[in-house]
């Protein structure tokens, strides 16, 4: 696997990539762990329910023991990383990348082998095992196409998931965090808030 | 094989059947049918439909696909999906149908995948002599589920009157609809 | 444009002859309509109907069929975001799992596994058939022999309800927010859940838990809370979301809130560390100094420290702080601490206290009574002949506990003794409302009196447990599909009223409760549904009249445009409160005379562990679910589709049980079984379950059968047990058992 990983990394910088033009941006501490990105996620894009596809997933990480703990709260979906590797590996070529950069999965040429899920370091490929297929977060690029935001981020009630332009992103915050697989491999368009309140 | 029109009229007498299993419905219906390829299985239904107590079809009718604690089979193509649901693509693929063709269902709550609208709408097109694309295309999209539904109808029906139109339904909508007799 | 071919055949077959000569077989299940398809989206405002918050939506529709849900910029309660129950709405909607027609049981049988043997009935049936009975039961038992399980709203079904004079409506309330509405009336005036966090410096939070159960409304104002510099401080014996902004959280034993509390008072008093100004000029303190001093004295940090596990010096520091860093607030919310022991009312009594003592009573940075736009009700539009009296025997004993008993809330928790033992064979018809048999200590109770009863109508969305002892089932319409005005109240310092409007018409046969309110009113009460011209009363009527009443728009139709109406107002503080003696009373004479303590005293909660139930029991709603309601919604299933008892590892490891293994989980009340799930978050003396799963119809097919009911182990009580309790506000007492865990055999 280790080894896997190096010959992709070292593809990965031949390979031309397209910068990001969108990106997220995520306040860990302003996340309550609601899930309601998760539920609008589904609910847009008309994903199955009871396979355990998930194009965003709220994940909790408990951390300490009893009473010195606390617990971490990521809502994570597909990166659409500037080196990615799943495009990559696919041997159909299923996946690619739009010009604005947004990572896509082409459903008539994906087989459903899942080799792209074995390489996502942000368990972002998704197997709907009914219908044989790999499926992932758009970032609702029909949304984008029309001027909306993605629809996970329309319901946060806390500003915790947040959206934009990769350019005003990509210097608020900082690329990694705790449980958070490091990102020099593939350059995921992700940001995260690591301040602390004012308080 | 069975003409055109007398399809026709089994494919909106089973829609009827399903929507409404009731003899003031379907008594005049069946009887016309009596003169058809069929007409054994129209005697048949009538005498099911018109023997025993009247309140035995309507709960088992309820039993199957309404109960409001727990329908045995949903007749709504969406809830055939899975997981079901309702007034899902099935829905909205069936009300653009409907539109197309200048009707709609005179009960507004209803959604349009409901099998009796399904059925009686194929009988409609067959009526209105639709292309045979568009029968095929119509078959596609909204009867291919049918056979496998009414067969389970069949098996679970402890009512021969709706048994018995459920195994009608499924021979009618195992023949595709372009491959009607003209 | 004349006729084609296709249309002159289309429409012979439609509305002529058809295949059948006599009649059209098409023609009556299928009418003309305008031809094309309109693939038309529009965009609709909304307001949530999951709980009283009512967040505003905007709402994504295509060809009448909802595609999407979301928050609604420049809303005050959802500040543009909604929940995942919220956003999730959509598929309840559309849930296959819908009651859909009226029906009528043929079995008389009534068990929870028997078959009902269901036949579809017409509305006009089901009306006819409940006026009779309903009217039998009126003329030949009276009032009593009613029982309604159904909240007091909307307006026109309080109206029903008054008209024909019920006597035994109850609601959940005991098991909610009863205790605290009972002590703020009596302490500061009507009850809010408005707290001005924003501009707090100081929160201190005694197991109030909304961040994680996602109420938005709160989730949003804490944020700015935090941005804004305050300092929160949890107290909770499970850390959760919430715990995870406060600067310091105190595991502290359940129960033990009371202790704190009282502490922290004693010390704001020692140390005259009390709004001075608000306290001298807006409480009843100068008035009863002496005994309000004498009465928390003996409540010392280091006494607390022995009942609550939390350190003296903590609970001294904490009262100092917030004492000093005004302004500063203590909310209280329902479940989360308001009804969950023996001694609710005094810890609800307490912490009024405790606010009024910070000086914020509706003051910026403290609990405030929402301003809000006056909508004029039915009563007031069209004045009804007098009401009936309500004579007759209360069927909970709310009637012993006389401030419940004027707030016009509860019993839950009561009701299974009262029919089943106090009052049995008396209740002869009920009808039922969008409640759960899970919302009720010791449901299998509740099921065995709702047997003993001759007709029971069920009026649900959804196919309920209680549905399956139900003569006639009745399908309810949802928020989606229902039109109202809304007024805002959880975060309302300036007013702001949200449309409610059908963003998809109601499927099948589903009818509101208002249309109901109406139908049965012409029916049993006719005189109290005619407006003056004779007319009936027309629910759209009344919406256009109060809309143009309250200034909103000149129509109902109008304001649905519109949407959303916010009176940007300055906050002028009060300077009287809606109490008898026109101030913040901390000492409350009319508990006094009614021979309950006029100040909060220190009770332990009611059942405590033991060597047979060596654990405390806490339960929780957890965030992604609403109460009972939502466990069948397919997106909010796959979420969270069953619970689990949670336990401490080292608790878990002495009992043999690791994460996974099924377990025995027993009270004094019952038994249910749930695998183990181990978590560092929780004190190793408690056991935690999850509320709102364990629902028994296997007609939700996705909840049906999963997990188990928290309220299995939740002893109902009787009216004696509450009286000589103290627990004079008549707590639901919805964590008060006492469990022990064993592996499952």
């Amino acid at each position: 696997m280790a080894f896997c990983v190096l010959a992709v990394f070292r593809l990965s910088v031949k390979g031309e990539s397209l910068m990001a033009t969108y990106g997220w941006l995520f306040d860990p501490k302003r996340c309550i762990d609601c899930k309601a990105c998760e539920a609008a996620c589904k609910q847009w894009n008309g994903v199955e329910t009871g396979i355990d596809v998930r194009y965003r997933r709220v994940r909790a990480v408990e951390r300490g023991e009893f009473p010195q703990v606390s617990v971490q709260y990521l809502s994570l979906s597909c990166n659409h990383c500037e080196a990615a590797t799943c495009l990559r590996v696919c041997p159909t070529k299923a996946i690619f990348r739009r010009q604005d950069g947004i990572v896509l999965i082409q459903e008539e040429t994906c087989v459903g082998c899942g080799l792209c899920a074995k390489f996502c370091p942000y368990q972002a490929m998704q197997l709907n095992w009914q219908r044989r297929k790999m499926e992932k977060c758009t970032m609702c690029s029909p949304r984008i196409d029309a001027g909306l935001p993605p629809a996970c981020t329309t319901v946060c009630p806390t500003r915790a998931l947040m959206w934009g332009e990769w350019d005003q992103i990509k210097d608020q915050g900082v690329d990694q965090v705790e449980n958070f697989s490091p990102p020099m491999l593939t350059k995921p368009a992700i940001r995260f808030v690591t301040t602390e309140w004012k308080g | 094989m069975m003409t055109r029109l007398d399809r026709a009229r089994w494919f909106q007498m089973a829609g009827a059947g399903f929507l409404s299993p009731d003899a003031n419905v379907l008594k005049a219906p069946l009887d016309s049918l009596r003169e058809t390829e069929w007409g054994e299985e129209a005697s048949r239904l009538l005498q099911w439909l018109e023997s025993g107590d009247p309140l035995d079809l309507q709960r088992e009718f309820v039993r199957l696909f309404l109960s409001p604690t727990g329908a045995v089979l949903p007749p709504w193509q969406s809830a055939r999906e899975d997981p079901p649901r309702l007034m899902g693509p099935a829905h909205e693929s069936a009300t653009r149908w409907f539109a197309r063709w200048g009707v709609a269902p005179r009960t507004p709550g209803e959604p349009a995948d409901h099998l009796g609208l399904l059925l009686n709408f194929a009988g409609f097109l067959l009526e209105q002599e639709a292309s045979a694309e568009e029968l095929a295309a119509f078959h596609q999209d909204h009867l291919t589920w049918v056979p496998a539904f009414c067969e389970r109808v069949a098996a679970e029906a402890r009512h021969p009157f709706l048994a018995h139109l459920a195994s009608l339904a499924g021979r009618l909508t195992a023949q595709r609809l372009e491959e009607t007799a003209p | 444009m004349p006729l084609s071919r296709r249309d002159w055949i289309r429409l012979s077959s439609v509305t002529g002859a058809g295949l059948f000569g006599g009649q059209s077989l098409f023609g009556q299940f299928f009418q003309p309509a305008a031809a094309g398809p309109s693939a038309q989206t529009r965009t609709l405002v909304t307001a949530c109907g999951l709980c009283d918050s009512a967040c505003g939506m905007q709402a994504t529709v295509t060809d009448n069929v909802l595609k999407f849900l979301q928050g609604l910029p420049g809303d005050q309660h959802g500040n543009g975001g909604i929940c995942a129950k919220g956003a999730s709405a959509i598929s309840t909607a559309y849930d296959p799992d819908r009651l859909k027609y009226p029906m009528k049981r043929t079995n008389p049988h009534k068990d929870l596994t028997a078959d009902p043997g269901w036949v579809r009935i017409t509305w006009d049936e089901a009306l006819t058939t409940i006026s009779q009975r309903f009217g039998g039961y009126l003329s030949q038992f009276g009032k009593e022999s009613l029982l309604f399980v159904s909240r007091n709203s909307p307006e026109l079904w309080s109206r029903f309800m008054n008209a024909i004079g019920v006597v035994n409506r109850v609601d959940h309330n005991d098991v909610c927010y009863m205790v605290d509405r009972i002590v703020q009336r009596y302490t500061m005036g009507p009850h809010t859940f408005a707290y001005d966090f924003a501009n707090s410096k100081y929160i201190l939070l005694f197991g109030w838990d909304l961040l994680a159960r996602n109420k938005v409304v709160f989730c949003h104002q804490m944020m700015a809370a935090k941005e804004g510099g305050a300092k929160v401080v949890s107290f909770n014996p499970m850390y959760s979301a919430t715990a995870r902004v406060a600067d310091e959280w105190y595991p502290i034993r359940p129960g033990g809130d009371l202790a704190v509390i009282l502490a922290i008072i004693q010390v704001l008093l020692n140390e005259n560390l009390f709004d001075r100004d608000f306290v001298g000029n807006y409480t009843n303190f100068a008035e009863y100094e002496g005994q309000i001093r004498e009465n928390f004295q003996k409540y010392t940090p280091e006494w607390a420290e022995k009942e609550s596990d939390v350190p003296a010096a903590d609970i001294r520091r904490i009262a100092r702080e917030f004492g000093e860093r005004r302004p500063a607030v203590a909310p209280l919310h329902k479940k989360t601490i308001g009804a969950n022991h023996a001694n609710a009312t005094q810890i609800a009594h307490a912490i009024a206290v405790l606010n009024i003592l910070a000086g914020t009573i509706d003051r910026p940075g403290g609990r405030y009574f929402p301003r809000t736009i006056s909508i004029p009700g039915v009563d007031a539009i069209y004045p009804p002949p007098s009401y009936p009296s309500k004579t007759g025997r209360r069927v909970d004993g709310r009637n012993l506990l006389p401030l419940a008993h004027e707030a016009n809330n509860g019993m839950f928790s009561t009701l299974a003794d009262g029919m089943l033992n106090k009052f049995p064979g008396m209740i002869r018809g009920v009808f039922w409302q969008n409640y759960s048999l899970g919302g009720f200590p010791s449901p299998r109770h509740i099921a065995e009196a709702l047997k003993s009863v001759e007709f029971m109508v069920v009026m649900d969305i959804l196919p309920v447990d209680a549905a399956l002892l139900a003569d006639i089932v009745l399908p309810s319409t949802m928020f989606l599909e229902g039109s109202d005005l809304i007024s805002r109240t959880n975060n309302a310092k300036s007013p702001q009223v949200v449309v409610r409007q059908p963003v998809i018409s109601a499927p099948f046969e589903t009818r509101s409760i208002g249309w109901l309110a109406v139908e049965l009113g012409k029916r049993l009460a006719p005189d109290y549904f005619r407006t003056d011209s004779g007319a009936w009363i027309s629910p759209s009527v009344l919406l256009d009249e109060k809309t143009k009443r309250a200034g909103l728009a000149n129509s109902f139709a109008e304001f649905r445009s519109i949407g959303m109406v916010t009176k940007e107002q300055p906050f002028v503080p009060r300077t009287t409160f809606a109490t008898a003696s026109g101030k913040c009373q901390i000492y409350v004479p009319e508990f006094a005379q009614r021979g309950y303590a006029p100040l909060p005293e220190w009770k332990p909660k009611r059942d405590l562990p033991s060597a047979e139930y060596p654990f405390f029991l806490l339960t929780y709603i957890p965030g992604v679910h609403r109460r009972n309601s939502t466990q069948n919604n397919k997106v909010l299933h796959e979420m969270m589709p069953e619970n689990s008892v949670i336990m401490h590892p080292s608790a878990a490891a002495r009992l043999g049980l690791g994460e996974g293994t099924p377990a025995v989980v027993r009270s004094r009340a019952g038994q249910i079984t749930l695998p183990v799930h181990l978590s560092q978050t929780l004190r190793p003396d408690c056991v935690l379950v999850a509320h709102g799963f364990g629902h028994v119809s296997r007609a939700l097919t996705l909840a049906g059968g999963k997990g188990a009911r928290d309220a299995d182990l939740i002893p109902d009580q009787t009216i004696e047990e509450i009286l000589a309790a103290g627990n004079f506000g008549g707590s639901g007492c919805i964590m008060d058992a006492a469990v022990a865990v064993e592996a499952a055999g």
